[in-house]
């Protein structure tokens, strides 16, 4: 299974908490639900991203050979009546617990890493 | 104000950054990942996403359109590219369609509420969960959210369902098909405090697993709709208000009662769950003319029906009925492209693509700007202004280009061809009874069988290469810049001014030159060649069995003079040899 995983700042993380306090239920809905940093944009099957190219100053690829392929990964978080998005994903890349030598990779110019299965489990979260 | 165009191919190769068909973004949710942004900042922008499938390959994401700044000025347009839109029928081979993926899902849901969606083609695989294929959820109560010429069908849940959280929020469903939806075709507004203002104009809605149209809250419209073959009830209305504007029915739920059906009532063309094509097939269907004219509308005026006929009739539901042999454009900015019989088409001006694939008795271009493509069958065709490619795959008696500025190729049978001005290459693979081209300044090749004994081809200014594989009776050609290459048989060959190099191999009856001033280069079988008065030939090579008398009369000058073969008779050089 392959990743392509959002890498960049959203618009909206550089709005101050003041202004963040000051939305409507609306716009603070869709701040709440905006694409953040790691966030799985699309689950593809494995060698997908090998013909293809993405856009490298928003997308990250990570492959994990073999992974079995899931759908569930690249879902929004729903509220209980499945209606309103809470996250605009459930699954995320916690960068913050990425390994320095696969961060590296992710963040070199290719913007491609390829990892196990067991290495992704140790990043790879479920928002709540 | 600005207009931001992003591009998107699930077929693309290129870098998927969206700035250009070539390095468009692979999948719709990308690209709505990628881009989401401010649009009133700075003066305002227009997001508008441009999407086609070059090579086939279905756009297999689900997205939500949420995250963005939008307002009625700086809104989000989805659009379908001229070529890659969606005929009324399930979408196949290069007809764009978003498909979805995702378990628990929807395809597609619009959070933003300033967004339209134009010619999308959208439907659910998924098995599992029945939310809806496509979810207009706009926030505010200003909202303007608007599909238009969008199909939806198949998929196991609701095909389209209109919600807001603002009460008042107006979503538009313009010359919509939805069919064959696992459960309601549309369902408006299913909860207290989610009461969207829905605008349903000129919708079909077929084969629906439950009602057609289910309004469980808030107020809206219904107008020119066509509902029928629903499970449950066409239109069913709960605890809300939807006000209906002459919109028919199959069940007596809507103002007038018609037929489901191909051989009555509505005459559709398809009503077959799975094979449904829901546009209007006979002269006889009641729906002709029984709608009301939408075109001063207060909320959503238009005047055009899904594949952007004008709706001079206003007919109920999607399609507004053309009879055959009256098919005409004045101006098409997109594109054209046709699938069955046609009588007659005209364009005047086209400036997108022109794609065939059926039979027609006349067809005609004025002024074509893009490529124009033919498969099948014409008794006649006419393009007075071409500047893009043309080609053909069939059988045609008649094809006339005043002024071709792109390329020619043609593969089939063909009766007559005549070209006036044609700046590019024209390549030719079949058979042809006589061509005629007056400037040509390209290439022009031919590969294909000729026996007709009436073949007559003529050229008045020839600037580029001439090649011939094949037989011919008769070429002339008055001013010939380029080349000249024959392998096969004529009958007769003119040229008076040819400065290029010409060069046979097969048999000629007669051949005459009066200006050549390049080489000649004959391998095979000649009963009469006639030079001219003064010719200027750096090489003659004569190779092969000539038959009759090999004669050159007039001033020869030739580096080079030689003659191998078997001459029955004698090879005789008149003049002054130099």
């Amino acid at each position: 299974m392959e990743f392509l995983i959002f890498w960049k700042a959203h618009y909206m993380d550089a709005w101050d908490a003041a202004k963040v306090a000051s939305l409507d239920a609306p716009t603070r809905a869709k701040y709440d639900a905006r694409y953040q940093m790691g966030d799985i944009v699309e689950v593809r099957e494995d060698g997908y991203w090998a013909t293809r190219g993405f856009d490298k100053e928003s997308f990250v690829v990570v492959k994990v050979p073999g992974m079995a392929f899931d759908w569930d990964k690249m879902l929004a978080l729903y509220d209980t009546d499945n209606k309103k998005i809470l996250r605009r994903r459930k699954w995320f890349g916690n960068r913050t617990k990425i390994p320095q030598n696969i961060l590296n990779k992710i963040e070199s110019s290719d913007r491609v890493v390829s990892v196990t299965a067991t290495q992704v489990n140790n990043f790879l979260e479920r928002k709540t | 104000m600005a207009t931001i165009d992003r591009y998107v191919d699930p077929d693309a190769a290129g870098a998927a950054n969206g700035t250009s068909w070539a390095d468009a973004y692979t999948s719709l949710n990308s690209c709505e990942a990628a881009q989401q942004q401010d649009l009133t900042d700075g003066g305002g922008d227009v997001m508008v996403i441009h999407c086609r499938c070059s090579g086939g390959t279905a756009d297999s994401t689900s997205l939500d359109i949420n995250g963005w700044t939008a307002a009625a000025a700086s809104y989000i347009q989805i659009i379908v590219e001229d070529g890659y839109r969606h005929q009324a029928v399930r979408p196949t081979g290069n007809i764009y369609r978003l498909t979805g993926a995702t378990a628990w899902d929807r395809t597609l849901t619009v959070n933003e509420s300033f967004v339209y969606l134009d010619y999308l083609a959208i439907t659910k695989t998924t098995t599992d969960g029945t939310y809806p294929t496509m979810e207009l959820y706009p926030d505010v109560a200003s909202a303007r959210v608007r599909t238009l010429h969008c199909l939806v069908y198949d998929g196991n849940g609701i095909g389209v369902e209109l919600s807001s959280g603002a009460a008042g929020a107006q979503i538009s469903i313009i010359n919509g098909f939805i069919y064959r939806t696992g459960s309601h075709g549309i369902r408006c507004s299913d909860e207290a405090g989610w009461d969207a203002a829905g605008r349903i104009y000129n919708c079909t809605i077929g084969n629906a697993g439950d009602d057609g149209i289910f309004s469980v809250r808030g107020s809206h419209l219904a107008k020119n709709c066509y509902v029928g073959g629903s499970t449950n009830e066409d239109y069913d209305i709960d605890n809300a208000t939807l006000t209906m504007t002459t919109c028919y029915d199959e069940d007596g739920t809507g103002d007038t009662t018609s037929a489901f059906s191909t051989s009555a009532g509505a005459y559709f063309v398809n009503v077959t769950a799975g094979s449904e094509d829901l546009t209007i097939g006979s002269a006889s269907s009641e729906l002709i003319g029984n709608g009301t004219d939408l075109s001063g509308d207060g909320d959503y005026p238009f005047s055009t029906d899904w594949e952007d006929e004008d709706r001079s009739d206003w007919d109920v539901g999607a399609d507004e009925y053309v009879a055959s042999g009256t098919t005409y454009y004045q101006s098409l900015a997109g594109a054209f492209s046709f699938t069955g019989g046609l009588a007659k088409s005209a364009q005047k001006a086209l400036a997108g693509s022109l794609s065939f694939l059926g039979t027609a008795a006349k067809q005609t271009n004025k002024q074509a700007a893009g490529i124009l493509s033919f498969t099948g069958s014409a008794s006649k065709r006419t393009s007075k202004s071409l500047t893009g490619a043309f080609s053909f795959t069939g059988a045609a008696t008649k094809i006339t280009g005043k002024s071709l500025a792109g390329s020619f190729s043609f593969s089939g049978v063909v009766a007559k061809v005549t070209v006036k001005a044609l700046a590019g290459a024209v390549s030719f693979s079949g058979t042809v009874a006589r061509i005629t081209q007056k400037v040509l300044a390209g290439a022009f090749s031919f590969s294909g069988a000729l026996s007709a004994t009436t073949l007559h081809m003529y050229y008045q200014a020839v600037g580029g290469v001439i090649a011939f594989t094949g037989g011919v009776q008769k070429v002339t050609a008055k001013g010939l810049q380029g080349a000249l290459t024959f392998a096969g048989n004529v009958a007769k060959l003119t040229q008076r001014a040819l400065a290029g190099v010409l060069s046979f191999t097969g048999g000629v009856a007669k051949v005459a030159s009066k200006l050549l001033s390049g080489v000649l280069g004959f391998s095979g079988s000649l009963s009469t060649s006639t030079g001219p008065a003064s010719v200027v030939l750096e090489t003659v090579e004569l190779h092969g069995s000539f038959g009759a008398a090999v004669s050159m009369v007039g001033t020869i000058s030739s580096a080079s003079i030689s003659c191998l073969g078997s001459f029955g008779r004698m090879v005789s050089l008149k003049g002054e040899l130099n």
